[in-house]
């Protein structure tokens, strides 16, 4: 029972270290540094009893490391283990789930395996066990309780070095050992790339002409349509400088400033749909259509309507298949109720038929709320009546459901989340105003409240007169909730129902009272082409 | 104790480039689609599977993944998913590299991905300029080429020097 007296010795010691080490920090209010005579003595004690430990386990049968490992937990937090034939440690917590199968299960039985530990593993943060190691040894010590033949390599000891001098910086995971990734295959950039978040992409693309030619190639493209697909961002103009697009990126909450040398400058020209990564622009005269990935400047000016209606129209896009790949259809409808489709693969416009009577025109569109689409059927707000006229972009069925407003609403848009219809309002009550979601209840066609912005947010709004636009209709909202002195900018999400604010600035010079005029939400998508 | 549990199941012995063997049951080896091949081919009448490019430690985090994934197979994709994420979470680089190679070789798909997305995290803040250090890859533009790319690019160069 040698083993259980050391251990417990052990424990002791580094209990000692450990309050020690608290103490002196109380006292200095700070870290210890590196001059501890005393403690390097007992450390280097303590690592000469690690050794012979080592040695012990080295000639002990499996069975003994869960030994150890039930006495290990004693210490707090728990030691990391690691393999003699390796350099490389590795988190206990991370494989403890796998480490009784392969010890206690019989599924995997190493034979002959030679288990041993090392619990001088760098572990941020309140680690004080592992910390005093770290700070009073030298990078030699760990050569010491290397049980392997081998040497570790140098570059582990520079990196295991420097970590000793920054014993608090968190774990430096992101180190990367330039020799060994030389000879990662070439048929696996492909995988990691595809994984890069869209602007890192963009910007590796200054990496080789091979890392930039990706963005065509087809074994990448199919690549980037194996994962899943994420959050959608945002295409916005801004108030003060209508000329210049931003995007948001949600996941790193990050704006971005792209160039679409392709798209008129003179004109004003605003962005009113988006499908499969591709966004639709209408300039502001309503005459001409434009197509582009903002990621990737692909860009197309659609041929002239055959129709020449200059009034204001509602636009919806839809795909054709899956992916831009397919092709897509663009929708306008205008308030007398012409109507036409572009379908890209024909690159021409077409006229499919009357509006039935049914629906009732003249319509009153609703020119805030872009068309949400469902499949292939795209949705449109209409006034007087109010309620929401559809298009069904394949079998060319017109419908108009009539559906009471909420009262008291303003500057409401429609959503939509996985196939719920939505409805996104101002609620405004004598001077307290809320952002509110409602949903269609398809049965009874009614809106139905589901969530509204937190009060501790609404009262911000509070007697002021507060207007809103709002962005995107799938999954993730991006709301601009603007007043004579407030700007906010806040996402939703539909499924989580939470309520994020946006940072930073809309344009690249931060001007003062920018809020969005406009946008639209666009999967970013690296390989979609207008 | 462990030895003691009888298992009908099944086992094949895989045996690691440092000459460690690992005895695993089949449905365990069938998350590899090369070891699945081998067996579909009857290539594993050899009583050891030999495994030149994967050493013991490498192959037994392998082997770990296929555990947990080849049991969980029925069960919550939930569990499986936070498997996942803390199987690379505190791993080095050294040892994600040998894990990569590994789980290529063996051709198993979903360490594959996890693992390629945790170099994909790795590097995603770094300067191009240091990626293309890392993997040693030889920059074949022009200054003049290089610097059009990065206009073509400014957007995502922003916060960038």
């Amino acid at each position: 029972m040698r083993i259980d007296c050391r251990e417990r010795k052990r424990v002791c010691v580094w209990g000692v270290g450990r309050a020690e080490e608290r103490e002196r920090e109380e006292e200095e209010g700070g870290p210890v540094g590196w001059g501890m005579e005393g403690g390097l003595a007992m450390l280097r004690q303590l690592i000469g009893e690690f050794e012979e430990l080592l040695e012990l386990y080295h000639r002990s049968p499996p069975h003994s490391y869960l030994h150890l490992q039930s006495h290990s937990q004693l210490l707090q937090p728990p030691p990391h283990y690691q393999h003699s034939t390796s350099d490389v440690a590795f988190d206990f917590d991370a494989i403890s789930e796998l480490v009784p199968h392969v010890m206690q299960c019989d599924i995997l039985q190493p034979r002959g395996i030679r288990l041993c530990f090392i619990s001088l593993d760098d572990k941020p943060g309140e680690d004080g066990c592992c910390n005093i190691i770290m700070r009073a040894g030298k990078p030699g010590n760990f050569k010491m309780v290397e049980p392997s033949n081998k040497p570790p390599p140098a570059k582990k000891s520079r990196k295991e070095n420097n970590r000793g001098r920054l014993p608090d910086a968190t774990c430096s995971t992101e180190t990367m050992e330039h020799q060994i990734w030389k000879e990662f295959p070439e048929d696996l950039f492909e995988a990691v790339i595809a994984r890069l978040p869209v602007a890192s992409f963009f910007r590796f693309r200054s990496v080789c002409s091979k890392w930039n030619s990706m963005l065509t190639s087809h074994s990448f493209s199919q690549q980037c349509a194996q994962l899943p697909q994420t959050q959608p961002w945002f295409y916005t103009i801004a108030h003060e400088n209508v000329s210049t697009g931003a995007m948001y990126d949600p996941t790193l909450k990050k704006w971005h400033h792209p160039t679409i040398p392709s798209l008129p400058t003179k004109l004003i020209v605003l962005p009113v749909a988006s499908a499969g990564g591709l966004v639709c622009f209408l300039d502001s005269g309503h005459r001409s259509f434009y197509v582009c990935n903002p990621l990737t400047r692909s860009f197309k000016e659609l041929p002239a309507r055959s129709v020449k209606v200059w009034s204001r129209v509602a636009v919806g896009m839809t795909l054709n298949g899956e992916s831009s790949t397919g092709g897509y259809k663009i929708l306008w409808v205008s308030c007398d109720g012409e109507y036409e489709v572009y379908d890209s693969m024909k690159n021409y416009w077409t006229r499919p038929g009357n509006m039935p009577p049914s629906i009732t025109v003249p319509l009153d569109l609703s020119f805030g709320s872009q068309a949400v689409s469902i499949g292939g059927t795209l949705y449109f707000m209409r006034y007087d009546p109010d309620g929401i006229i559809s298009y069904n972009m394949v079998s060319g069925v017109w419908q108009q459901f009539i559906i009471p407003a909420p009262l008291d609403l303003s500057d409401h848009t429609l959503a939509e989340c996985g196939g719920r219809v939505l409805l996104v309002g101002l609620l405004t009550k004598n001077a307290a105003t809320c952002v509110c979601i409602w949903e269609l209840q398809k049965m009874t066609l009614l809106w139905t409240e589901v969530d509204r912005m937190p009060n501790v947010w609404c009262l911000e709004f509070y007697g002021k007169h507060v207007r809103m636009t709002c962005l995107g209709n799938k999954g993730l909202l991006l709301l601009s909730l603007r007043s004579r002195q407030m700007n906010r900018l806040v996402t939703y999400d539909v499924v989580s129902r939470e309520w994020v604010k946006v940072p930073g600035s809309v344009l690249p010079r931060g001007k003062k009272r920018q809020w969005i005029a406009g946008g639209t939400a666009f999967h970013p998508c690296l390989a979609a082409s207008a | 104790m462990a030895s003691s549990i009888e298992n009908n199941n099944e086992k094949l012995t895989l045996k690691s480039s440092d000459g460690e063997e690992f005895l695993v049951e089949k449905h365990v080896a069938l998350q590899s689609t090369l070891l699945q091949n081998m067996l579909d081919s009857d290539c594993s009448s050899a009583d050891v599977i030999p495994l030149p490019k994967i050493d013991a430690r490498t192959l037994a985090l392998v082997l770990g993944y296929c555990k947990k994934h080849a049991d969980a197979s029925s069960s919550k994709q939930g569990e499986l998913n936070s498997f996942d994420s803390e199987f690379l979470k505190d791993m080095d680089m050294g040892a994600l590299f040998n894990l990569v190679l590994a789980a290529n070789f063996m051709e198993i798909k979903g360490l594959l991905d996890i693992a390629a997305q945790k170099i994909a995290d790795t590097i995603k803040d770094k300067p191009h300029q240091e990626v293309r250090e890392i993997f040693h890859v030889e920059n074949d533009y022009t200054p003049e080429e290089e610097a059009a790319v990065r206009e073509e690019n400014r957007w995502a160069f922003e916060g960038f020097p």
